[in-house]
């Protein structure tokens, strides 16, 4: 007696892209990403040549104008975003990896659930930027202090995200059926829990992401982060305001990037939650 | 019908490309009950949402009408259909927990209610509200008005949803599936409500059920559907008494029944050692506020090799609980588990983890959404030592065809298969291991009726083939007698009683057991099997009182509620001992309700 399984017709996947939010959400991170990416091309002049025009508004040579020291701050806007943009995947991929690490091994071992929850709570009893402050404190300013800020303060986020998605499956009948016939629990971890727990960081990455441009805009505005002549979105964005009432389209260019990458992230990650629950719902 | 109150007329409902109803009749008067029966994916939900204009976005109306005293629904305006909708036309739902706010009291649900059709002054809505549920039968209406949903039993959840629905005064109600998430013994009573409101307030009662056994409790007419179609419609004496349709009698015949011959079981090994053995198995859970919940209760029963075991039990009862201590998946508080002599606990070696394993009841949670079919059967073979890829591959393809289903599916994911296909890989995989105990969770509940007997056909033939011994596990007694050698009953944890399947549906010895069959839904729209003295008192609410006491004494139909002089129920616990060879029960007067109706045919 064969019974021929019938295909049932499959559920068409809704995708990220479904509303136009998202779709210029993902417009906007995509366009910021190549001027990251490709900034050392795009960039009209070296972001720390001087010159002698300065603060000079918006005009055909200087597409938005001259800072205090006479710098192209398109070109420097163009390098900030690059900053912001390494230094934030940077930590939020290793912010990522840390998380999902700590997740598997508190799933697995209760003490080290209890070690890594209480120094998580630790972590994130701290406003992220009083941390970045103790960051900088340790390790100085520049680069590698925003980065391990960015990482002490997502960290914690990516593990208990991951860590709820495994301990709301393990209870579950497939994971129990699973344990049931033999599969050990390192196997039932890391193939039946981890691949539907790992939705949910894809969601938290991005967010991370503008997070962390917010954070490293805080840091090299208070003047712990990217210290000039380097440029970074919140170091200009700090010049800027200095000189807001004597050349205020200064200000436009830095708070246009940081808003747009924020905002871009932000929108995007919603979108993917939407999916991803959409998505969950139908499997 | 000149005289139907609603009226369907043609009704053709499309979801996309799809057509979900094509060509529904039918009509009701005030006063009666009809029933619309049919299998997943029939089209009988559709039907009550066209007819309150409630269907999804997706679904459209795309011929015929729905005439409610002759107007078309579909031309009342935004307004009318407000008064339409809880108004003349009234709805209770499967799910009596999720349809009511947990923030809301009952008194706040019904005056809402109320008010939304303009009953009368608070004052006045008050009064009704309390009319309202004592006319469903719920004892202490006033204190009940002000307690919010939590503190109701699912029996009276569901009462009270069909109080809301009776607020307005409807002159129909569409009631979907009401009983299906509820006990039997709990269903007998809403049914029983079911009916007298179509008596007393003469509404017109429309009951959509998978569930034969319902219609024939309760309804007067009865229309049988199949994927969007009506193939037969009558009274319920003639549909289900000399059904024309193949359909209807293939759907007959699949209903496990309890006044049918048993089928003869072979294979039970009477004289060795018995495979597996529970002495007395308890677990407690500790409550938020530290105090003890006891789900399973000193049980003590055993299973011999190529024995099947039936575990019978409401919601409650243990019986999972009992399932899952002896698959490993949790440990019991008290009391031993042996499997051939050797001690079973949680941690247990490979060899005992192969030879016992579980089906689980919902074949959709119990596979990985992600993982292919064949992976999901490698699993187990992987982790008892099948290191070649070729002869798990084999393994693979021979356990697919064991279980019925064509080996090419083994790439395919669990979304693409239907339920009772999904419960066949369910199967595969706790084969896998060629486990000598399967224990099998209400393997088939979740399952449409036709689907349900094809299941247990190829449980039977598996056990026979491959003998097995199991233990399995369900609510429906009717089921678990066609596939076991014994039953075991259970009520709040508590093993009530146990004997041969034959002679305890035929002759049960428990009070319980009898209220059990009594409740037991039987597509026989003839039989009277429902004397009212078996109608339970109140219903299992997960917290038995615990203490001295036999615990079915509040609710026994012989016990002390009803007889003044059996005070020793409460006082003192009746141990299960033995009333006949091989026949126990936990009672002081074991044997003194009867219940004739059903012959004994083993």
């Amino acid at each position: 007696m064969t019974v021929v399984a019938v295909a049932v017709p499959a559920q068409r996947r809704t995708g990220v892209l479904r509303s136009a939010r998202a779709r210029v959400a993902l417009g906007v991170v995509v366009v910021l990403g190549l001027a990251g990416a490709f900034a050392g091309l795009l960039s009209p002049e070296d972001p720390r040549a001087q010159t002698a025009r300065l603060l000079t508004g918006p005009s055909g040579a200087h597409w938005l104008g001259t800072d205090e020291l006479g710098r192209d701050l398109l070109s420097r806007v163009l390098h900030g975003i690059q900053v912001d943009l390494v230094v934030g995947v940077a930590g939020v991929a290793v912010a990522g990896l840390l998380g999902v690490l700590a997740a598997v091994l508190s799933a697995r071992w209760a003490a080290a659930d209890v070690v890594a929850q209480r120094v998580f709570d630790v972590l994130l009893a701290f406003p992220s930027l009083i941390l970045a402050v103790a960051v900088a404190a340790v390790l100085g300013t520049g680069m590698v202090s925003i980065t391990v800020a960015i990482v002490l303060s997502q960290a914690p986020i990516c593990c208990r995200v991951v860590r709820a998605g495994l301990l709301a499956q393990r209870d579950r009948d497939y994971a129990v059926a699973a344990r049931l016939s033999g599969v050990g629990p390192w196997r039932v971890l890391l193939r039946h829990l981890l691949p539907t727990a790992l939705d949910a960081l894809v969601v938290q990455l991005v967010l991370s992401l503008s997070t962390a441009v917010f954070l490293e805009g805080g840091m090299s505005f208070v003047g712990i982060g990217v210290r000039p002549p380097d440029p970074s979105l919140g170091n200009i964005l700090q010049e800027s305001v200095q000189y807001l009432t004597v050349r205020p389209s200064f200000v436009v260019g830095p708070l246009v990037a940081i808003t747009a990458l924020v905002l871009g992230f932000t929108v995007l990650g919603d979108a993917l939650n939407n999916a991803a629950r959409r998505g969950g719902s139908q499997a | 019908m000149s005289d139907a109150v609603l009226e369907v007329r043609d009704l053709r409902i499309e979801f996309g490309a799809r057509t979900a109803v094509d060509g529904v009749d039918f009509a009701v008067r005030p006063g009666e009950v009809l029933g619309i029966i049919g299998e997943s994916g029939s089209g009988k939900s559709s039907v009550a949402l066209a007819a309150l204009r409630m269907l999804p976005a997706t679904g459209r109306v795309t011929g015929g009408a729905v005439l409610l005293r002759g107007t078309d629904i579909a031309a009342l305006s935004e307004n009318e259909l407000r008064d339409l909708r809880g108004g003349e036309i009234g709805l209770v739902f499967q799910d009596p927990m999720s349809s009511l706010n947990p923030m809301l009291s009952i008194g706040r649900h019904l005056d809402e209610a109320l008010r939304a059709h303009g009953k009368g002054s608070a004052a006045e809505r008050r009064t009704r509200a309390t009319e309202l549920l004592e006319l469903v039968g719920i004892p202490d209406p006033e204190r009940r008005l002000r307690e919010r949903p939590h503190r109701l039993s699912g029996g009276q959840r569901q009462r009270v949803m069909i109080a809301l629905a009776l607020a307005a005064e409807p002159a129909v109600l569409f009631a979907d599936e009401p009983t299906t998430a509820l006990d039997a013994t709990t269903a007998v009573g809403v049914l029983a409500l079911l009916k007298r409101v179509a008596r007393e307030l003469d509404t017109a009662v429309v009951l959509i059920t998978h569930d034969i056994g319902v219609v024939a409790a309760t309804c007067e007419r009865v229309v049988v559907m199949r994927t969007g179609r009506v193939v037969e419609h009558g009274a319920v004496e003639d549909v289900l008494l000399r059904p024309q349709h193949p359909y209807t009698q293939g759907l007959l015949a699949a209903v496990p029944r309890l006044d049918t011959p048993l089928p003869k079981l072979s294979g039970m090994d009477r004289s060795t050692e018995p495979l597996l053995e529970v002495s007395g198995l308890s677990k407690t859970y500790r409550g938020r506020h530290g105090q003890r919940f006891t789900v399973l209760d000193d049980v003590s029963l055993s299973v011999r090799p190529g024995e099947t075991l039936g575990i019978v039990g409401e919601s409650g009862s243990g019986k999972s609980t009992l399932a899952r201590a002896v698959a490993g998946a949790h440990a019991a508080t008290a009391g031993a588990l042996r499997f051939r002599g050797e001690e079973l606990t949680t941690k247990r070696s490979a060899e005992l983890r192969r030879a016992i394993q579980l089906v689980f009841q919902d074949p959709y949670a119990s596979l990985h959404p992600r993982m292919r079919i064949g992976t999901a059967l490698e699993e187990p073979l992987r982790a008892h030592g099948l290191r070649d890829r070729r002869a798990r591959a084999d393994r693979v393809v021979e356990l697919l065809r064991e279980v019925g289903l064509d080996p090419e599916v083994s790439r395919r994911r669990p979304a693409e298969f239907s339920g009772g296909q999904r419960q066949r890989i369910g199967i595969a995989r706790a084969l896998a291991t060629e486990p000598d105990l399967l224990i099998c969770d209400e393997p088939v509940s979740s399952l449409d009726v036709s689907v349900q007997a094809r299941i247990l056909d190829l449980l039977v033939e598996l056990r026979e083939r491959l003998g097995l011994t199991m233990l399995f596990i369900s609510h429906d007694l009717a089921v678990v007698r066609q596939v076991s050698h014994r039953i075991a009953v259970l009520y709040s944890g508590s093993l009530m009683e146990l004997g041969p399947a034959g002679a305890l549906t035929a002759r049960p010895l428990h009070p319980y057991t009898v209220t059990l069959l009594s409740a037991a839904p039987s597509p026989d729209p003839s039989a009277d099997r429902r004397p009212e003295e078996l109608l339970l008192r109140g219903e299992a609410n997960g917290q038995p009182a615990r203490g001295t006491g036999c615990p079915f004494a509040n609710r026994c139909p012989i016990g002390p509620v009803v007889r003044d002089d059996r005070g020793i129920c409460r006082d003192r616990r009746p141990e299960l001992s033995e009333h006949e060879p091989g026949r126990f029960a936990a009672c002081h007067f074991a044997g003194s309700l009867t219940r004739p109706m059903i012959e004994e045919s083993a």
